[in-house]
């Protein structure tokens, strides 16, 4: 109980083990995939904008200062925006769209974007970035900071000291580790203002407040959120399958290569097939189930199992799909060797989370291959008969299972022992009772034959005299038989085998049933084989069959009919078969009759014990033959097989 | 001839009685025990010329009991027992019992034996018959078979052989243990070549056993090695 107790909670530690590390790679994952805009707290409506962005340094702080400040950044621009209309309608103020065409090239002119890295349009939607670093500022838009970065009526901004940049009416950006709006407006004032800043200081109160590199994504325009969706779920889908597929199936290659091999007796073509194969079906049945959500393995894994192993599954899927496609967007925008240190950083730390989930994951179908294995042997110890090895301290997630087939194992362990117990003591009765029914039928016997020498007896009593003559007579020959049957039900027979000849052991018998057969009337039809055959059999219990099979033959043959004992030779074996046409009607079948105590006859009234089948089937199994019984119609037909002995053992007979 | 005294020794009163009014009938004079040391006693106190004792009785068995006989007396001993494995009855015999009879016995058999175990004990035994030339004698168990005479006692009495009955009787008494085949005893017997005698030679060897067997269906001299051939054992 004690080491149960253990060993259980060895194993909730493991399986806390693989969740928890499941959740933190879920947990981490998510973080990562907000930062694609996902989550809704960090959009912001800008005029006709929306704006997404995340970060990694974030803070509530940070956030409600942020959602201030482009409240703040929208009101002032707003006002400016009206201001500038109200006070300078002829200006040449202009607006535009990016989502037409003028305004896709508009911007692309204005922001000096270079031709051969275009920002992407995704439906018409753009999306930069414009990051800060310690090293400085990144952007997809052209950098060079002071000529480039302000331009005639486009913005952004920057600056340290937010107020003063809300003073100025401009709008924008601002965060350390972060940020930038685009947009494609044009104000005089602004580049007058942005013109008149100081951008050293940025620098150095980057330097002094962020000591870590941070990025923010920003994307712009129209319902971005559902396009940047669309794309998350098409590229998820697929380099999760891609990834799932191709770990998975090399982790259970792995397991199902290093659980075949250690099965002993199989060459490796053998292994290396089976392998093939059962990973095939494998993935079929479960990989693609953890994909779509539904059954992970098909027989017998609990709820939670399945549950687990589509966490760590989806984990591994995210974190790779996520890190892939950071490193794609970054080339496609040109910045990859300059975030490389950064990136590299967090890369590394999630290929180690990722590695470490598919080592887990591995880790974990092994675990519960190699139970699932457990199951396996105890089915086949139980198929094979081998109850007292059957496994009896079960593991999750088979403890049920394990416990069940012990279970039944034992079970029918026990009622085989009490069905070879109560045989057993059947056949013990028998024997003792037909021993201690001998000494008083010996008295029976004594005293009858003593009343039929007195001769003083009147006649009638000399006729029940010699009924229980008769009768005690047959009473000898049922005892004997039981005797002999139950001996031979026990095992308890001697059999001495011997090379003999099957042709002259049949004539010895039927020449010492001559009389019998001479009295009975019928007609014996013996053929035997030209040559003698030889079997390796015990004589004297062979004999005792064929005599029982014959004096049976006798006694319940028609009138008339003939009886048949044939001798045949099929390849290695020898038969020989005893017909005849009975005087009744069988209504038994061939099992029937080989019962013990069985009578054709159901009165009983006749002269047998009913045990001359059983013995002789007894006999000729115990003598290394094969006992077969046809009944069909009147036709009563014993077969006896058995194997051809090449050589006679000449040093059983001496030729004088 | 003085009466032949018979010991019965069985713990079943009732067959010990059915034995000796059995035997009184054919004149036989009786004694009675009913356990091992009870026949010593009875032994000690009678010249007694056969024992029937049951192998399983109370305080002393049959077995040790006989043992105990047999270190000063050569009296024939028949046992009687229940118990028919093989095994102990080969035990009795190679103890020292002259014969043997299982139960239920059939009361002419228990008859037969006594007779033919009496007979061999006053008239051929050491009870004072001389003994006969060893080379015109061939002698085995109850049978005796007079080469010059060509004849053949059974416990004393002559018994009447064909020919070939006696032929067959003297191949097998003087090789006795010795397997024969029927082949070989037809070459030898009849002098011809042997094919598919199996049949004629078995017929003679059933009647040969109905002349000197006591019970034929259990023979004690004549014993078929079934599918192989015939022998005579050292009795």
């Amino acid at each position: 109980m004690a080491i149960k107790w253990i060993k259980f909670r060895k194993i909730l530690k493991k399986a806390l083990c693989i969740r928890f590390f499941a959740l933190l790679g879920c947990v981490i994952c998510l973080i990562n995939i907000s930062s694609f805009g996902i989550g809704d707290n960090h959009k912001f409506s800008f005029s006709n904008y929306d704006v997404y962005f995340t970060s990694y340094y974030e803070s509530q702080a940070f956030k409600d200062w942020l959602l201030e400040t482009m409240c703040n950044v929208e009101k002032t621009y707003t006002e400016a925006l009206i201001h500038n209309v109200k006070n300078d309608e002829s200006s040449n103020y202009s607006r535009y769209d990016i989502t037409d065409e003028s305004g896709i090239n508009y911007v692309s002119d204005t922001l000096f974007i270079e031709k051969n890295r275009p920002f992407e349009v995704v439906d018409g939607n753009m999306w930069y970035y414009v990051s800060f670093w310690p090293d400085g500022i990144h952007t997809n838009l052209n950098d060079s900071r002071d000529d480039e970065f302000f331009f005639d009526g486009t913005v952004f901004r920057v600056s340290t000291d937010v107020k003063e940049e809300i003073k100025n009416g401009v709008m924008i950006g601002y965060y350390s580790g972060g940020t930038v709006v685009v947009r494609s407006e044009k104000y005089n004032y602004l580049e007058r203002t942005l013109k008149q800043m100081d951008w050293s200081k940025l620098d150095t109160i980057m330097n002094e407040k962020f000591d870590r590199a941070g990025y923010v994504y920003l994307f712009l325009g129209k319902s971005v959120n559902q396009q940047i969706e669309n794309l998350y779920e098409k590229r998820f889908m697929k380099l999760m399958a891609f990834i799932v597929g191709f770990f998975g199936c090399l982790g259970l290659i792995i397991v199902l290569f290093v659980r075949e091999k250690s099965r002993k007796n199989q060459n490796i073509k053998q292994i290396l097939l089976s392998t093939i194969s059962s990973t095939k079906k494998f993935i079929k049945r479960n990989m693609i189930g953890s994909i779509t959500g539904e059954r992970w393995y098909e027989e017998g894994f609990q709820t939670v199992e399945r549950k687990r192993n589509t966490v760590l599954v989806q984990t591994l899927g995210i974190i790779l799909c996520h890190q892939i496609m950071t490193l794609t967007d970054l080339y496609n925008h040109g910045r990859l060797e300059k975030y490389a240190k950064a990136f590299y950083f967090i890369d590394v730390i999630f290929i180690f989370i990722a590695i470490a989930v598919v080592i887990l994951y591995y880790l974990g179908t092994k675990k519960i291959a190699a139970r699932y294995a457990t199951v396996d042997d105890q089915i086949l110890k139980i198929s094979n008969g081998d109850y007292a090895n059957l496994e009896m301290q079960a593991v999750a997630p088979f403890k049920r299972e394990v416990e069940s087939l012990t279970a039944i194992g034992k079970g029918y362990e026990k009622s085989l022992e009490e069905r070879i117990r109560s045989e057993r003591t059947k056949i013990e009765l028998v024997t003792n009772v037909s021993h201690d029914l001998k000494t008083p039928l010996t008295s029976i016997i004594s005293y009858i034959d003593l009343l039929n020498r007195m001769e003083d007896l009147p006649e009638e009593a000399k006729d029940y005299v010699a009924i229980l003559e008769r009768k005690s007579e047959k009473l000898r020959g049922i005892v004997s038989d039981v005797f002999d049957m139950a001996k031979t039900a026990s095992g308890e027979i001697k059999i001495e085998k011997q090379v003999l000849s099957l042709n002259k052991l049949l004539t010895q018998t039927l020449v010492l049933l001559d009389d019998k057969i001479k009295t009975s009337g019928f007609d014996v039809k013996v053929k035997l084989t030209e040559k003698d055959v030889y079997v390796n059999t015990d004589g004297q219990r062979m004999y005792r069959v064929f005599q029982n099979l014959m004096e049976n033959a006798l006694k319940y043959s028609l009138k008339g009919s003939r009886i048949f004992i044939e001798q045949k030779i099929h390849e290695q074996e020898v038969s020989v078969t005893i017909k005849n046409t009975a005087n009744y009607e069988m209504n038994f079948t061939a099992e029937d009759a080989i019962e013990r105590f069985f009578c054709g006859d159901k009165s009983r009234n006749t002269e047998g014990s009913g045990l001359g089948l059983s013995i002789a089937q007894g006999f000729t199994i115990a003598c290394g033959g094969e006992f077969h019984l046809e009944v069909d119609g009147d036709q009563f037909k014993v077969i006896l097989t058995f194997q051809i002995c090449d050589k006679m053992e000449e040093e059983n007979v001496e030729h004088i | 001839m003085e009466n032949v005294k018979i010991l019965v020794v069985d713990d079943e009163h009732e067959i010990v009685d059915a034995i000796c009014k059995l035997l009184q009938t054919e004149g036989y004079e009786t004694f009675k025990a009913y356990d091992g040391l009870e026949a010593l006693d009875v032994l000690n106190q009678e010249e007694i010329h056969l024992i029937i004792m049951d192998i399983m009785m109370p305080k002393q068995d049959g077995l040790s009991t006989m043992m105990q006989v047999r270190m000063d007396k050569n009296i024939p001993i028949i046992l009687l027992t229940a118990k028919t494995e093989e095994s102990d009855l080969v035990l009795g015999l190679s103890m020292g019992a002259d014969d043997y009879i299982s139960k239920p016995y059939k009361p002419a058999e228990l008859l037969a034996r006594v007779k033919s175990q009496t007979r061999r004990y006053l008239k051929l035994g050491n009870y004072g018959v001389p003994e006969k030339n060893p080379r015109e004698i061939i002698v085995n168990g109850g049978l005796e078979l007079n080469v010059k005479e060509k004849q053949l006692y059974v416990d004393g009495e002559p018994v009447k052989l064909t020919a070939k009955e006696y032929n067959i009787l003297m191949m097998l008494m003087k090789n006795p243990g010795m397997v024969f085949s029927a082949e070989t005893i037809y070459e030898k017997v009849w002098n011809d070549i042997a094919y598919g005698v199996e049949n004629t030679v078995m017929v003679h060897i059933r009647r040969l056993r109905e002349k000197i067997e006591i019970n034929p269906s259990e023979p004690k001299y004549i014993k078929v090695v079934w599918g192989i051939g015939y022998k005579m054992d050292k009795i």
